[in-house]
């Protein structure tokens, strides 16, 4: 083993173009693999960084077949009754002002109904989590903050922990520090503190409302009940909670998941797909490669003979064969692993934000493995069916020198490979067409606002500082009246919740006038508005009319609904006139006084639901976004709106601006980001595969030179001898363009969740690539068909 | 008998007949013989030596080797009697051109899966018998045509095989390196291998025991050797 290990470091020192050639191929087609498996690995397969991360569960709460999967905080507090689950325990996010230790900011925060951190099994750095006291409404407020915001704002003193903060204008003692391993929710951007929702002044009147159905929910599955056993349990919980609260919980149900699929489940179709492709583009390398040492062995036919001759078994000749690929693929492993290191940070700068546990996306020993057993398989892979075709040689022929001319099964089994390639490359080249045209689709979708020269800021008002319905009020007018008069906005505008922003808030509501019916009960995306928001966000009005200054807190209780609301609930009828009562906030019953279009929620290719809009004035949350539209381009107007609002309040910390682009940018990252992959892979196959019929097509004309120059000489032309070199190429796509459609059409169905306003087998798409392999085919074609015309007649008899 | 073949025949397909490059081939080789095959180019020669030395398996008839029925072996029992029994010397030399001439020689050694140890103490002594010790750990383009065969022959050896086959072994070397070569395989006939050389050379022929003629694949004649005569010419 020893010496056939040296003897295939020889023979690759010797060729080193040969051994160049192939360990840049192997090393970009191992190393863009190894990159996706470390994101599929990170994302999906890696379990998650607590204790007994299996027995995490997650409750998912909603009207059935809707399983979006929050609960109200009196629902989580029956399910704690449940034996074969414990540590029930609701979260939400938002953001919550400090001051005082130092400048003003706005952490992301999250709010919790119980003591998270036991429910996860963290331990803490310092100090303690919550315990029942600490999260019943009217009890002291309490933090816990995590360790990165102890460093910045606390000099890592352990003096905080007992310390006061001051936390959405109220004190609040700090008392636990989590360490930064402990990320929860698992988002984006991490969470800085831990706060209980019922000690926050909104989060308290949330805390008391049933029908206010806010926290996502996950709890630890007790060692002996299955998941199975806990879902039939919380299920049964779910139903008597429809039963005994028909007002805010009817039609809803409860459904369990482990928390791990809950985080990530959604990702995992999108993901599977991408490795899929780029294995795919691993194969097209390895058959490429395999073509390489086939028409290499076609050279080594003399030294296999005398091998034989001298006394190598079959066996022994494929195993020193399998040893120089096997150090190939491990040499490209090599280089392989160094380029994923890039690929992955590559794909996680681009990558969409809201695919988690993205960021901690790393080349572990995990990947280090699979990349090792992936080299070692690529290696086998690729020269298994070389080594069996080039051990086969007749030694006996070869020896007396009586063998020459074209190897026939060789040239045969080069073609078969070039053909599989291009069968591979037309299912990935569909595959990122269909996902191309899905993210055109998407991009072309009509979203219901206008999103250019426009920006939107958040601003999260302290309840100590704003504690009254007229503060809050207040500070929204003369807000949204300081920007409408910054020089270049032409509008400005509030909402208590921004589309396409990831905040939707679903409220229920109940149509009055007719039975209590479950079908007049139903959940809208809500939105507290000033006036002119409308006008400022483009949304069209449809009917009726929409707020006016008159429509404020003294003025009687309006609503505007969506096109899909008015055509859902009243299709046989005008809405407009008809009241309404909403779940929260209400303030009696409200009539219908405006119809405005649809616009697009949470995501873009999700079909429109119900919305309603109540005056900002007639419901004033303690949060909102604002809106400017520019005149001209808006970027510079960033900074005018953050010092307008510290001018405003100097203790109010400005939110992040961003374009209302970016919003609607954002909600199609996530199929760009697939897309763009699926459409390099794709690209990376074709070249490879185009590669892969030029070498053939090459080699076959230095074999056939005999050939073309008898045909010369018996009066072919230059147009004979290139329609012979082509249809060579023809023959082969086409026999690969015949798999690969078949192939295809099968293989694609997979992509259906993924696709939107395109179907699997669409027949646009695949003609479409049929047509760009074949000019690939005819490109790779032209350079050896060229070289065929020029062949000299005589020159090529005479070599005979 | 050492070796024995019976009706031999090779041919290969031709339109609708066929065309034979053996026919009815009966031989009898015995040990210690030295005997060399003559004969036209064209006379299916080479194509005997190479089924005597069991690389050709497609042929008809039969063939017995140290009593055993090659024909009726299957290929890896074939290898194996090969193997332990027969050693090549070929006209082109066939080295290995990306190893050493040590390395070349110890080939042979590790495909009969003899010990690390045995093969380093073998290829010394082949080294040495053959006095190309200085040469061992340059490749085969480093050297003239006949120390190439030199090694051929060495390689051929090396692992004490009964019969030598030899294809042409002087017809790319000059006559001083002829000499050299034949009377390289006098000596090796005199300590008891068989020598069997294919040889367009009368004079190479003479070294031998015994000729037998090949024409358009017929043995044609046998002839004893003046191996006197020969050696003063």
């Amino acid at each position: 083993m020893f010496s056939d290990l040296r003897h295939a470091l020889r023979i690759l020192r010797q060729a080193p173009g040969f051994t160049l050639l192939v360990v840049i191929v192997l090393a970009i087609g191992i190393g863009a693999t190894t990159s996706i498996f470390s994101v599929v690995n990170g994302v999906l397969l890696k379990p998650l960084p607590f204790p007994d991360a299996d027995r995490l569960i997650a409750i998912q709460s909603g009207l059935r077949g809707d399983h979006g999967g929050t609960a109200s905080v009196p629902d989580i507090t029956d399910m704690q009754a449940a034996r074969t689950v414990r540590d029930v325990v609701g979260y939400t996010g938002g953001t919550a002002i400090l001051t005082g230790h130092g400048e003003a900011k706005t952490l992301l925060t999250s709010f919790v109904t119980g003591d998270l951190m036991a429910t996860l099994g963290v331990p803490l750095l310092l100090g303690r989590s919550f315990t029942a006291d600490d999260v019943r409404i009217g009890a002291a407020p309490v933090a816990v903050i995590s360790e990165r915001l102890w460093t910045d704002r606390f000099g890592r003193q352990p003096s905080a922990v007992g310390s006061v903060a001051t936390i959405e204008g109220q004190p609040v003692t700090i008392i636990g520090v989590a360490p930064d391993s402990f990320d929860f929710p698992i988002q984006a951007k991490r969470v800085e503190a831990w706060l209980p929702i019922a000690t926050t002044q909104i989060g308290a009147q949330f805390a008391a409302v049933r029908g206010a159905h806010l926290m996502h929910t996950i709890a630890r599955r007790q060692p002996d009940a299955s998941i199975e056993q806990a879902a039939a349990e919380l299920d049964a919980i779910g139903e008597r909670l429809a039963r005994d609260y028909p007002k805010s919980n009817a039609g809803r149900s409860i459904r369990v998941v482990p928390l791990q699929e809950r985080i990530v489940g959604e990702h995992r179709t999108a993901l599977t797909v991408l490795l899929a492709a780029v294995a795919g583009v691993l194969l097209i390398a390895c058959a490429n490669v395999a073509n390489l040492l086939l028409a290499r062995g076609i050279g080594r036919r003399r030294e296999i003979a005398i091998r034989s001759a001298l006394g190598a078994g079959r066996a022994r000749i494929v195993r020193q064969l399998l040893m120089e690929s096997v150090l190939l693929a491990v040499i490209a492993g090599g280089a392989g692993i160094l380029l994923s290191q890039w690929g992955v940070a590559a794909i996680v700068a681009a990558s969409p934000l809201d695919i988690p546990r993205l960021q901690g996306v790393r080349v572990d020993r995990t990947v280090l493995m699979f990349a090792a057993l992936l080299s070692a398989a690529t290696g086998i892979g690729f020269g298994i069916i070389p080594a069996f075709q080039v051990s086969r040689a007749d030694a006996g022929e070869t020896l007396k020198g009586t063998t020459g001319g074209i190897d026939v099964r060789s040239a045969r089994t080069r073609q078969l490979l070039v053909a599989g390639e291009v069968a591979l490359s037309l299912v990935l080249l569909v595959g990122a067409g269909l996902l191309g045209r899905t993210l055109l689709n998407l991009e072309r979708v009509e979203v219901g606002f206008v999103a250019e020269r426009a920006l939107a800021m958040e601003i999260s008002l302290p309840d100590t500082r704003y504690p009254s319905p007229e503060a809050r009020i207040a500070f929204q007018r003369r807000t949204v009246d300081a920007l409408g008069a910054i020089p270049g906005v032409r509008s400005a505008a509030a909402t208590s919740t921004l589309p396409l922003s990831g905040n939707d808030m679903g409220i229920g509501f109940r149509i009055e006038g007719r039975a209590v019916r479950d079908e007049d009960r139903g959940n809208a995306a809500y939105h507290a508005i000033s006036s002119d928001y409308f006008a400022t966000m483009g949304i069209r009005l449809l009917r009726g009319r929409v707020f006016t200054e008159r429509d404020d807190e003294h003025g009687r209780g309006v609503i505007v609904i969506s096109d899909t609301m008015a055509r859902t609930y009243w299709p046989n009828e005008d809405p407009l006139g008809k009241r309404i009562t909403v779940s929260y906030g209400n303030t009696g019953s409200r009539e219908v006084i405006g119809i405005v279009a649809d616009v697009k929620e949470s995501a873009v290719s999700e079909p429109s639901r119900a919305e309603m809009y109540t005056p900002f004035a007639q419901t004033p949350w303690p949060f909102f976004t604002v809106v400017v539209r520019a005149e001209h381009d808006p970027a510079p107007l960033a900074a005018a709106l953050r010092s307008t609002i510290t001018r405003l309040d100097p203790e109010q910390p400005p939110g992040d601006v961003q374009t209302l682009g970016y919003f609607v940018r954002e909600a199609t990252a996530q199929p760009r980001f697939t897309a763009t992959l699926a459409a390099a892979f794709a690209l990376l196959a074709t070249v490879l595969a185009g590669l892969g019929i030029y070498g053939v097509l090459a080699y076959g004309v230095a074999q056939r030179r005999r050939e073309i120059g008898i045909r010369m000489a018996l009066g072919a032309r230059a147009a004979d001898v290139r329609a012979l070199v082509v249809g060579q190429a023809v023959a082969l796509s086409g026999i690969g363009v015949a798999i690969g459609v078949a192939a295809a059409i099968a293989l694609t169905r997979v992509l259906a969740s993924l696709l939107f306003g395109v179907s699997a087998s669409d027949p646009l798409t695949f003609a479409g690539v049929c047509v760009l392999l074949m000019m690939v085919v005819a490109a790779a074609a032209y350079l050896p068909a060229r070289r065929a015309t020029r062949v000299d007649p005589l020159v090529a008899l005479r070599a005979d | 008998m050492l070796i024995s073949l019976r009706n031999v025949e090779k041919s290969y397909p031709h339109g609708v007949g066929r065309t034979y490059v053996l026919r009815r081939v009966n031989l009898d080789i015995k040990e210690g013989e030295f005997v060399s095959i003559m004969g036209p180019s064209g006379a299916g020669k080479s194509t005997l030596l190479h089924i005597l030395g069991m690389h050709d398996s497609a042929w008809s008839g039969e063939y017995y080797f140290m009593d055993q029925p090659v024909h009726r072996l299957n290929p890896k029992q074939r290898s194996e009697l090969h193997k332990k029994h027969i050693g090549f010397v070929f006209q082109s030399y066939h080295l290995l051109d990306n190893l050493t001439v040590y390395e070349n020689l110890e080939i042979p050694l590790s495909y009969r899966n003899v010990s690390r140890k045995d093969r380093q103490s073998m290829v010394a002594d082949i080294l040495d018998r053959f006095q190309i010790v200085g040469k061992k750990d340059l490749y085969p383009n480093q050297l003239s045509g006949g120390q190439q065969q030199l090694v051929g022959v060495a390689r051929a050896v090396i692992a004490n095989p009964q019969v030598v086959l030899a294809d042409e072994p002087t017809g790319n070397l000059h006559s001083a390196q002829g000499k050299e070569i034949m009377e390289l395989f006098r000596s090796l006939n005199d300590s008891g291998a068989t020598i069997v050389q294919v040889t367009h050379s009368e004079v190479n022929a003479s070294y031998g025991t015994r000729i037998i003629q090949l024409r358009d694949g017929w043995v044609v004649d046998e002839e004893t050797s003046n191996q006197t005569s020969a050696a003063t010419v």
